[in-house]
């Protein structure tokens, strides 16, 4: 999916200071981009609209052409074919971990939502848990049930909010191998969120600055923050 | 697509929010007429006693109950003593008698032929002096309304301090204070917030009592408001009266707001754990005890077992079909209205949930607003408003029922369920409310990242979680319904009785002892109903443990 941002600025209700002042990015289909920045930096904020969780911002945003915010448009986040991994995950509780995963499979068949179930689960190796409930994985194991519920339906475009906030330093190393992996077999376009140059360094072809709502630096990774 | 389609809880809100306040338009504007002669000899001689009785009623059953159902709820958290886990359940158990048929029971018992004076004569050969010893009185009234009320602060109490109190009072344990130290120089303070919820509720359901205020004789605000209307059909001194009780209520709402401080209380905290209790000896244990056991003596074991044994006495005559008749009208309507309070209430809360604006934040205001209006208010704001609906439908009655009476609408129970809806309503919000709380936005934003629409995630996601939280709000509203009399009795349709009618009716003829299978039957009802309530909270508390 190819996205392009123009001069996107956002305030949350009530609040004096925006949390994005004039954000210009694009990407291009297959790409793997960061958004980089200290915690209340509006990275967030960010992914939160073009996931289109919020729509007050002025600015634009167009995906593969389609303008999903604008002066006079807004596409609901249902329908924009965008998948999202939530921070804390946001795994349904009262659903095992393949029906979390075909959740949003609802307009298949239900031999093919079988059988993309099992593809998805293949795909982050968690086969044997497919009738467990998420409390009953550890978090490294929810995060990917994550990914896959996420990429399930084969969204455009994958935005991930702090992807290893959650896990433990050992395992942050190893998965982020894992999604690279994951995100390089699914050859989708890639926004991840994070705070930690690690997770940059190992995944991002290209990063994007964030500093108080204001982007303000973007380029690849030795361009950026290396320096 | 258009960027701010108004979405379907906007609209729905909207109409449910105004629905809600319209119908004062019209008691407000009553006000502004010139008061009758009736209004000056009320306000000349007797609006001096009902604010008094009132204020006197109000104050001392407030602080009754505050002071049972602290101690209770201190107890039963902070001590162990024989049956203590008997009586953590059973002192909820007095909220399942209304304090009318309290005050029926009671008042026969201490009667000339009740059983406490006949036994007192045939032990001592003298009664006690009715001159000295009457229930039907100022203190009998505050008696009976802090016996029946003091659950209300037991449980909200309990559960705070089981609940998020613990790791405050094993603190204040490790500074040495001594158990009743900690009582007053820690728990106090850091539930005020809680102490202060359940007094306003205690305060309001003093203001809204009828049955017992009426049967003792004590003039009160609902009880003039009544009088007024029914006895001497003034209704604009009716209006009057409820115009200056909704004042105190205002300030009372007022009040508490002040003294509950910025800290909003909530029972819904995430981590806690269980406060470790204190084992009690000897004396001291049997004191416990003693003391838990006769307030459930004087709150449920006796009174129903008064009741029980005037059932087998009466059984034969009042156990007919007519009971089971009344039985099913008095659930009949508490589940029709429990539904439309619950679905009204999940849109507002999804609303407030989804929006967060001022406008989300006001509908939420305007569907807590009910509980607060005292019974006799909600009544005659409902009759007024049902009334002018009637003449303002007339047409149409005219073209789709010929030959109907003129009042269609305020003769049929969609004015009782109206009512029921108006004053009850925050009781199921307030769950559902808190039910979203629990859930937070995260699985919808989630849902709707799956491609899932509104309805969708509303019904595969939120509805399923939001589970528990309805079923504790239908459980609470129909306990509430189940129990309530005066608006069952002033507005229900003609020839149609609910249990808790009847009951009134026979105490009204002096009857009290027919009463008691009708009264059994509520009791009994309500009382499955706590309890079934009280395992849902303890469960989803444990949930909340494990996760
Ligand atoms: N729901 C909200 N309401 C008001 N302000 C918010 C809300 N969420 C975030 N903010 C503010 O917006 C700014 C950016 O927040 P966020 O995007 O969450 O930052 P980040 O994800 O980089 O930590 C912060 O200053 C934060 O306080
Ligand atoms: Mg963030």
């Amino acid at each position: 999916m190819n996205i392009k941002i123009e001069n996107l600025t956002f305030f949350y209700p009530g609040n004096k200071k925006p949390s994005l002042k004039d954000i210009n990015l694009e990407i291009k289909e297959g790409e793997i981009v960061s958004i980089f920045g200290e915690s209340g930096s509006g990275k967030s904020t960010l992914l939160r609209l073009l996931a289109g969780l919020e729509h007050k911002g002025s600015g634009t945003i167009d995906m593969d052409g389609v303008r999903v915010l604008g002066p006079n448009s807004f596409v609901q986040p249902e329908k924009r074919g965008v998948g999202m991994v939530f921070q804390d995950y946001a795994l349904f509780p009262n659903m095992n971990i393949e029906k979390n995963i075909a959740f949003g499979l609802n307009k298949m068949s239900n031999d093919k939502k079988k059988a993309r179930v099992k593809e998805m689960l293949e795909l982050v190796n968690l086969e044997v848990f497919a009738k467990k409930y998420p409390h009953e994985l550890s978090g490294g194991q929810q995060q990917r049930v994550a990914l896959a519920r996420a990429l399930a339906p084969a969204p455009g475009c994958l935005l991930l909010d702090e992807p290893f906030s959650n896990l433990d330093t050992d395992l942050q190393v190893r998965i982020r191998g894992e999604l690279k992996e994951i995100l390089l077999k699914a050859k989708v376009t890639t926004i991840f969120v994070t705070h930690d140059r690690a997770d940059v360094r190992a995944l991002a072809d290209r990063v994007a600055v964030l500093c108080e709502g204001i982007m303000v630096n973007l380029g690849t990774v030795e361009e950026t923050i290396d320096q | 697509m258009l960027k701010r389609k108004p979405g379907f809880y906007g609209i729905a809100s909207t109409i449910i929010a105004i629905l809600l306040i319209f119908p004062f338009g019209d008691l407000i504007l009553q006000l502004f007429q010139k008061p009758n002669e009736n209004w000056m000899e009320i306000k000349e001689f007797l609006l001096r006693d009902y604010i008094g009785n009132t204020l006197i009623l109000v104050f001392f059953t407030a602080l009754f109950s505050l002071l049972i159902g602290t101690t209770l709820a201190w107890l039963i958290s902070a001590y162990d003593f024989p049956l203590r886990k008997f009586f953590r359940w059973a002192l909820i158990l007095p909220l399942a008698i209304p304090s009318y048929i309290l005050a029926y029971t009671y008042a026969s018992m201490s009667s000339y032929t009740g059983v406490v004076q006949v036994t007192l004569r045939s032990w001592l050969g003298t009664g006690l002096d009715q001159r000295y010893f009457n229930i039907m009185s100022m203190p009998g009234a505050i008696f009976i309304l802090s016996i029946s009320l003091m659950p209300y602060i037991y449980m909200i109490l309990r559960a705070f301090m089981e609940g998020q109190s613990a790791s405050l009072i094993e603190s204040g344990r490790m500074l040495g204070k001594s158990h009743l130290g900690i009582f007053f120089k820690v728990v106090v303070p850091v539930s005020r917030a809680a102490l202060v919820a359940g007094t306003s509720l205690v305060v309001l359901e003093v203001l809204s009592d009828y049955g017992v205020a009426s049967y003792f004789g004590i003039q009160t605000f609902s009880t003039a408001i009544f009088r007024s209307w029914f006895s001497l059909g003034d209704i604009d001194s009716a209006i009057r009266l409820a115009a200056i009780l909704m004042v105190f209520v205002l300030a009372l709402l007022f009040l508490e707001k002040i003294l509950r401080g910025r800290r909003s209380y909530s029972m819904s905290n995430t981590k806690h754990r269980p406060l470790s209790r204190k084992e009690l000896k000897g004396p001291m244990a049997f004191l416990a005890t003693s003391y838990a056991g006769i307030i459930l003596l004087l709150g449920f074991l006796i009174p129903v077992g008064q009741l029980i044994y005037w059932a087998v006495l009466t059984y034969k005559d009042t156990l007919g079909n007519e009971a089971w008749i009344l039985g099913l009208n008095t659930l009949g309507i508490a589940v029709i209205s429990a539904i439309i309070i619950l679905v009204f209430g999940i849109i507002i809360a999804n609303y407030a949930r989804l929006k967060n604006n001022l406008l989300s934040k006001i509908y939420s205001k305007i569907s807590l607003l009910g509980y607060s209006i005292p019974g006799a208010v909600v009544a005659i704001t409902m009759i007024l408003f049902f009334i002018h609906l009637d003449r303002w439908l007339a047409p149409l009655y005219r073209i789709i029922l010929p030959g109907a009476p003129a009042l269609v609408l305020s003769m049929s129970l969609v004015l009782l369920v109206s009512a029921y809806v108006l004053r009850f309503l925050a009781v199921g919000f307030q769950s559902i409310d808190g039910g979203f709380e629990r859930i937070g936005r995260k699985y919808h934003d989630a849902s709707k990242m799956l491609g899932h629409g509104e309805a969708s995630t509303f019904f595969r996601v939120d509805l399923p979680m939001l589970k528990p939280a309805l079923l504790s709000g239908f459980s609470l509203v129909c306990i509430d319904i189940i129990k309530e009399l005066p608006l069952a009795l002033i507005l229900r349709p003609f020839n149609f009785n609910t249990l808790a009618t009847k009951v009134f009716d026979y105490a009204n003829d002096e009857r009290i002892p027919e009463a008691s299978v009708h009264s059994l039957l509520i009791v009994l009802i309500v009382a499955i109903g706590i309890l079934i309530l009280n395992k849902t909270l303890d469960k989803e508390k444990n949930n909340e443990h494990k996760n």
